[in-house]
């Protein structure tokens, strides 16, 4: 039986969310500001094991449409589409928002329509109109219609299970403790990235999450420290398998969004299988105690993002076709780290 | 004592920079943006001051700090009136300077929502880098640079901004690379594709709404 595990590459883009000026001050601090004087207590200074773009919220989620439970409470219109003559179908998952044709950019090129470059380009304005009805994707999503279903089932997972779950369990759980129990199962995540380090010929990297482990397992009591950082200066190496073969040439493949796993793709979902046997709990017996652990695990990640979700629902109108090309952009610049 | 010795920096930062005069070169845009950060600080760690009148004084800093129209031609992009891209079988799809307009004005006010009252006030610890500011390509006339930031020493936030002659704002906002327009803009042209504009600036009327009554309950 596999442990349901959180794995790392959520990409909940926090974020993106962020109107980084603003954000990126009242989340933060003082422009170049001393690092010490930021931190206080030697629980604090435990590094975090990753942004909160890393972590995200434990179910990804897709739907056109609100949970009715969504605090967020965003409901998209029974548009009626003004049909084209060139459009076929609708949809059925999605009938409320309209269709578009996607076009997936080919590889070599960079992320498609990253910037605004092409609003300052003269030769941009005589593009031919027929490129007008294409709408380039990062990813190809053969299977849209099984993902948009299971991005449903996830959104409802997490805003009936996960999230009241993950709130109360904030609530009577201080930070501290929180921050010590996500250190704990990120320490155990030490041979997967371990390895995968060495894979992609990552040896500086592999060699700090070697002396991060022998320093935080011992010094770090079993890892719910992190003095590897805070003395050391040893920063983790986040490698896994899907980046491996990212390194190695391996392209997407299809984008497929999994129940309770959320977004990923072919080559990253092998990936996940193959990371599944360096992950201790995997060898934990009995079974439930694997899963229970996970689940905790789960929990206590989440308990860190509430809220990131529902900030990225409010805010687009897709926020399937918005995750998807989060994701394939997050794990992009991952594998080019 | 090093946190008195910030503050106080921060303080003395804002008394003397009048942050309106910008004018075009790397100085001005480091200025503007190391100026506006600082007084967003400020605010957010005020002490003794609600969240709500917190919000305020930072929208007032966001309003003169970005260019939301530009924001909203760019996120538009073809479709915006502005455009002279040909739209073929969809040129009913392009907005006229009316329905930009008020499509700004929603559009923005979406933006403030989204961003401004989602703010955490509690946490204003985090290590802000910000490197020098780049002067980008100059097209069409318009003066553009680039100020690169790092945020806690792993997520990196872009700003790019123009200058047509009144000032540096800014236009766009990377996220680890990803630009906040773009993401917008591709998700707003499939909408267009299959709606008029009146739809696109309707659902975002709806979005609003919702956010002021969950605002309301919560």
């Amino acid at each position: 039986m596999m442990p349901l595990r959180k794995k790392a590459e959520r990409f909940a883009f926090s974020a993106l969310i962020l109107l980084a000026f603003v954000t990126g001050c009242t989340h933060g601090g003082t422009v170049h500001a001393d690092k010490e004087q930021l931190r206080t207590t030697a629980m604090d200074s435990v590094s975090d094991p990753g942004t909160p773009a890393d972590k995200a919220v434990a179910v990804s989620v897709a739907t056109g449409k609100e949970g009715p439970d969504s605090p967020a409470g965003t409901k998209i219109p029974d548009v009626k589409p003004e049909k084209k003559p060139s459009e076929t179908g609708e949809d059925p998952v999605v009938s409320a928002f309209p269709k578009v044709t996607e076009e997936p950019i080919p590889p070599a090129e960079t992320v498609g329509g990253d910037d605004v470059d092409e609003f300052f380009d003269e030769a941009a304005d005589e593009a031919p109109a027929a490129k007008v009805a294409v709408v380039e994707t990062l990813v190809p999503d053969p299977f849209i219609t099984f993902n948009r279903a299971m991005f449903t089932v996830n959104d409802r997972l997490y805003f009936w299970c996960l999230k009241p779950l993950a709130s109360g369990y904030k609530k009577v759980t201080p930070t501290i403790v929180r921050k010590g129990v996500r250190n704990f199962f990120f320490n155990l995540g030490t041979p997967g990235r371990l390895v995968n380090s060495l894979l992609q010929g990552k040896y500086k990297g592999a060699g700090s999450e070697l002396g991060r482990f022998l320093v935080n397992t011992t010094v770090g009591v079993g890892g719910v420290w992190d003095p590897a950082e805070r003395f050391f200066g040893w920063k983790p190496s986040e490698e896994d398998l899907g980046q491996t073969l990212g390194a190695w040439n391996v392209e997407n493949g299809v984008y497929i969004v999994w129940p309770f796993l959320g977004p990923s793709t072919l080559r990253d979902t092998v990936g996940k299988a193959g990371d599944l046997f360096l992950n201790p709990l995997y060898y934990l017996s009995p079974n439930e105690l694997a899963w229970g652990l996970s689940g905790t695990e789960v929990i206590n990640d989440t308990s860190f993002y509430i809220g990131d979700y529902e900030t990225v629902k409010s805010t687009y109108m897709d926020p399937y076709v918005m995750l998807r090309d989060l994701y394939i952009t997050h794990r992009k610049k991952k594998i080019a780290d | 004592m090093k946190k008195t010795a910030c503050l106080l920096g921060l303080v003395l930062i804002m008394t003397f920079s009048a942050v309106p005069a910008f004018s075009g070169d790397e100085a001005d845009v480091d200025t503007m943006i190391k100026t506006s950060m600082n007084e967003v600080l400020a605010i957010a760690k005020k002490p003794g001051m609600g969240n709500d009148d917190k919000r305020k004084e930072l929208w007032k800093i966001v309003m003169r700090t970005f260019d939301f129209a530009k924001i909203t031609e760019f996120t538009l992009g073809q479709f915006s009136y502005t455009s002279s891209a040909a739209l073929g079988e969809y040129e009913d799809r392009r907005f006229t300077k009316e329905e930009q307009d008020e499509f700004k004005d929603v559009f923005t006010r979406h933006l403030g929502n989204t961003y401004l009252d989602r703010m955490d006030f509690k946490n204003v610890d985090v290590i802000i880098d910000l490197k020098p500011a780049e002067i980008l390509e100059t097209k069409k006339g318009i003066k553009r640079a680039q100020v690169k930031t790092m945020i806690n020493k792993k997520t990196p936030i872009d700003y790019i901004l123009l200058n047509e002659g009144s000032g540096w704002k800014i236009y766009d906002v990377k996220v680890e690379g990803r630009s906040l327009v773009s993401a917008f803009r591709t998700e707003y042209k499939a909408i267009l594709l299959k709606n008029k504009p009146k739809v696109l600036t309707q659902m975002l009327k709806d979005k609003i709404k919702q956010h002021d009554a969950a605002k309301k309950k919560s």
